[in-house]
């Protein structure tokens, strides 16, 4: 008997699953796709299993689909926020309530984002309502002076305590200058590579006590290899235009893979950033002389970075709390001279290619359905979003602060009324 | 659709603004005088007046750098220097009503973090306009993104942070050629999490009871300081009493950070313990919470559209806090309290109006302008000569490339007092600040 009550509750549940499982047709919507495809002024996307099986002006519907009407919407691929540190941050300061970094002099590169995020946190909802369906978490500088923050995840922005999260998607590098001067941790930096490459070729070298650039852990040593096999892309902070060109260098003579976020300087060398194919992760809003390390910096950057044929990914509200807000920092750069639907590449397809995910962040055949349906112009404020896919399954878009509203607030009071009595 | 902004038009008709009159001028007098500049139309735009219903196809009209009119079918005088508006739209330049730029500038070294006193509970004694820096970059930045004024505060570290003050967004080599003439001074006071964590180790207050304690104790000083001071009983000028006795005249403007709605309470009630007026609650997260009694008491409310979570006493901010305001009959703001984005308030503002929209409510541009204009004017004791567009009024305006709600919209050109501050199409690109001036980055592009 109560072995049957389980078998009949979990035969509700994927009852459920399949119910959502059927193939659904989005149609009629304009479609921003980030591919090939540009933008689709009339079409329909049709998912599967979670996944997109077709997108076209005209696409053939198998049996038993579920039609829903978009005329009037506009879809995107569900946004992706980078160098983020959602589901690590409940409240930034003050609040213990934040773990950003190792904290721990023992594990600097080895340090693993996934074990941090928080799948609960009252972040994810609110970045949802922002068109966010992924983040590249990357975790911030940590103890004892680290130069190697750790290594980056992509977080799925989903409804579950246990979301997809791809680990180790490449390992993020500061390079301290304040606390060791540019000519010692350029040279370390390298010394450090070096390490990681008579590692990788012997193990057993760690052991017998001969990787001895610094100290290292080993999860430390092994977090590397994939970095110096130019496997894994290292992030670096950076925004001086010279500290920019000794990081093109450095990285031609190692063979990596390097991404630059910040890059406030970017735009001065923007040709031999495009030259060595470096992909590059601004904030258009970032245009002050902050300190010494970006006196140059502009409004201009993205689209200069842009002209020049970089590879741009646009970030912005990099506070946990404000990553629902990436959207209008493609819409800022848009303002300056970066076409739309490069800016949404920005967004979307571009990160999702750097970190290894080239099945996230675009609407194309056999891409996984994460997509946003929005009420017109994705990146301008009166825009609404009115729905959410991650992996094919329909999000809530819902957040604490709706509760919140609805407490206190009588219009959200009505409007919850009125929803709800749909 | 404008009952309310008729509303706020009648409103300013019968002077509901107070203090309105300009100040005689203390000690550092403003030096503010705007320089020559043409007569200008700018026809053909939208303008939002802040005042009343938008215009479409409009002129608007300034000339000795006061506005002169606005309308359709305007007659042009023959010596007026003609701006295309066709396609774009025109509004009262934007007023930040808490700013830290020129008190913590960029870039942002040691010796620039000039904002916060901290040396104590009460610093009421410290102004800001001592701290700022007129070369900060930040200032030009703020004026391409169509802000003319700015409230300059000082704080949020201690109970009493010091004296704010209000300029306009002109480059110049001192702050005395910034500040706005005769505007009254404000008075920064801040609860909640900030006096608490940043007192000290050693210093008081250490508790919310603590910092209550401490603004209670300041003003029964401040009333024996004033009492004297009304009998004309001889006494030592106190710098610090000074402020508080200020504030306790009605001659100092208060404004008060602040997130809780329970810390707001408290404010309001020490406010009637000793009879003085709080001109607005600024962040007030959690205003939502208490609507109708900030109505009620008359007091404003200066926020963002939302921002949250950066500490415990925001996590409840909610993004329909500004509509909810606007609906409760709470004279409503929009602040920055940042060196970025006090460059894209108008955004700010149309974020604010997204959300009232989400729950099925419309709140028009007529009113939201008034949330980065207007209404900091009136709590700055300046709207009878900016903050909105009307014949006499200052001509402090922003031409912008498109509906100033959309995220696309630059400030193609910006007037301060008719004159031509911020101008896109100009090719001279030269930076105003001495700082960025002959910087080699800026000139070594390629």
């Amino acid at each position: 008997m109560i072995d049957r009550a389980i078998v009949l509750v979990v035969g509700i549940a994927s009852l459920a699953a399949s119910a959502v499982a059927e193939p659904v047709a989005l149609r009629g919507a304009r479609i921003m796709t980030a591919d090939k495809a540009g933008t689709i002024e009339s079409g329909t996307v049709l998912i599967d299993k979670g996944r997109i099986v077709s997108v076209g002006a005209d696409v053939r519907l198998p049996a038993g689909t579920q039609v829903v009407d978009m005329t009037g919407m506009t879809i995107t691929p569900g946004f992706i926020a980078t160098d983020s540190v959602i589901g690590m941050v409940e409240i930034s300061g003050g609040s213990d309530a934040a773990e950003t970094s190792s904290r721990s002099g023992r594990i600097s590169a080895g340090y693993d984002v996934q074990y941090a995020i928080n799948p609960l946190s009252t972040t994810i909802p609110v970045a949802r309502k922002g068109g966010v369906t992924r983040a590249i978490v990357m975790p911030n500088p940590g103890a004892d002076n680290a130069t190697f923050s750790g290594q980056a995840a992509i977080l799925s922005l989903q409804e579950s305590l246990q979301p997809e999260i791809i680990p180790h998607v490449g390992v993020v590098w500061d390079m301290r200058t304040g606390a060791y001067g540019r000519g010692a941790t350029f040279v370390q930096f390298r010394s450090d590579l070096a390490d990681v490459r008579r590692y990788a070729k012997d193990p057993k070298l760690f052991a017998k006590g001969e990787i001895v650039s610094r100290q290292w852990s080993e999860p430390d040593l092994a977090a590397l290899v994939p970095v110096i096999r130019g496997e894994k892309p290292i992030t670096v902070r950076v925004d001086r235009a010279s500290d920019i060109l000794t990081l093109i260098d450095i990285a031609s003579a190692e063979k990596i893979k390097l991404v630059l976020v910040g890059a406030a300087e970017g735009w001065v060398v923007a040709n031999q950033i495009a030259r060595a194919g470096i992909p590059v992760a601004i904030d258009p809003s970032d245009n002050l002389p902050g300190d010494f390390d970006e006196i140059g910096a502009t409004s201009d950057n993205a689209a200069k970075l842009h002209a020049a044929g970089v590879r741009l990914i646009i970030r912005g509200g990099a506070a946990a709390h404000d990553a629902g807000k990436v959207r209008f920092f493609a819409g800022m750069a848009t303002a300056r001279g970066v076409p739309a639907e490069d800016a949404l590449k920005a967004i979307t397809a571009t990160p999702a290619m750097i970190w290894g995910a080239s099945d996230l962040g675009s609407i194309a055949a056999g891409k996984r359905a994460d997509v946003a349906i929005w009420s017109g112009d994705p990146f301008e404020p009166a825009t609404e979003l009115r729905g959410l896919y991650i992996g094919g399954q329909e999000q809530s878009l819902l957040s604490r602060q709706d509760s919140l509203e609805a407490r206190y607030i009588p219009a959200a009071q009505r409007s919850a009324a009125r929803t709800g009595g749909e | 659709m404008n009952v309310r902004a008729c509303l706020l038009g009648a409103s300013l008709l019968i002077g509901l603004w107070l203090p309105a009159a300009a100040q005689p001028e203390g000690p550092y007098p403003s030096t503010y005088s705007p320089g020559p500049s043409p007569p200008t139309a700018i026809v053909g735009a939208t303008v939002l007046t802040a005042e009343g219903p938008a215009v479409p196809g409009a002129t608007i009209l300034f000339r000795d750098g006061k506005i002169t009119a606005i309308g359709k079918d305007l007659d042009l005088p023959s010596d007026v220097q003609v701006i295309d508006g066709k396609g774009k739209w025109v509004t009262p330049g934007i007023i930040d009503i808490h700013s830290h730029l020129g008190v913590f500038s960029s870039p942002g070294v040691p010796s620039m973090r000039n904002g916060n006193e901290k040396t104590g509970k009460n610093t009421a004694e410290v102004w800001a306009e001592h701290s700022i820096w007129p070369q900060d970059p930040g200032f030009e930045m703020a004026r391409r993104g169509g802000v003319t004024t700015l409230a300059i505060l000082p704080g949020s570290a201690n109970l009493f942070g010091g004296r704010s003050v209000t300029i306009k967004n002109v480059s110049s080599v001192s702050v005395q050629g910034m500040k706005f003439p005769g505007a009254p001074y404000g008075a920064k006071m801040a609860c909640g999490e900030n006096p608490i964590v940043y007192a000290a180790r050693g210093n008081d207050p250490f508790t919310r009871m603590g910092n209550m304690a401490g603004f209670r104790s300041a003003f029964i000083d401040a009333q024996a300081y004033l009492e004297k001071k009304r009998k004309g009983e001889s006494q030592k000028t106190d710098l610090r009493l000074e402020t508080l006795a200020g504030i306790l005249a009605g001659d100092i403007t208060t404004h008060i950070h602040c997130y809780r709605a329970d810390e707001m309470m408290q404010m309001i009630d020490l406010s009637k313990e000793f009879g003085f007026k709080i001109g607005a609650f600024h962040h007030a997260t959690e205003a939502y919470k208490i609507a109708d009694t900030l109505a009620d008491e008359g007091i404003g409310v200066a926020t963002w559209a939302d921002r949250w979570g950066f500490k415990l006493e925001a996590y409840d901010a909610v993004p329909l806090n500004v509509a909810a305001l606007e609906w409760a009959g709470v004279h409503t703001m929009l602040h920055s309290d940042s060196a970025v984005l006090v460059q894209r308030l108008n955004l700010e503002a149309a974020m604010a109006m997204a959300s009232a929209r989400r729950v099925g409510e419309e709140i028009s541009p007529e009113v939201a302008i008034s949330w980065i204009t207007l209404n900091p004017a009136i709590t700055l004791g300046i709207a009878d000569r900016t903050g909105s567009l009307a014949p006499g009024k200052m001509a402090d305006l922003v031409l912008w490339s498109a509906d100033p709600f959309s995220v696309y919209a630059v400030a193609e050109k910006v007037f301060i007092d008719g004159v031509k501050v911020v101008d896109r199409d100009d090719p001279a690109t030269q930076p105003d600040s001495d700082f960025l001036l002959g910087q080699p980055v800026l000139e070594a592009a390629q």
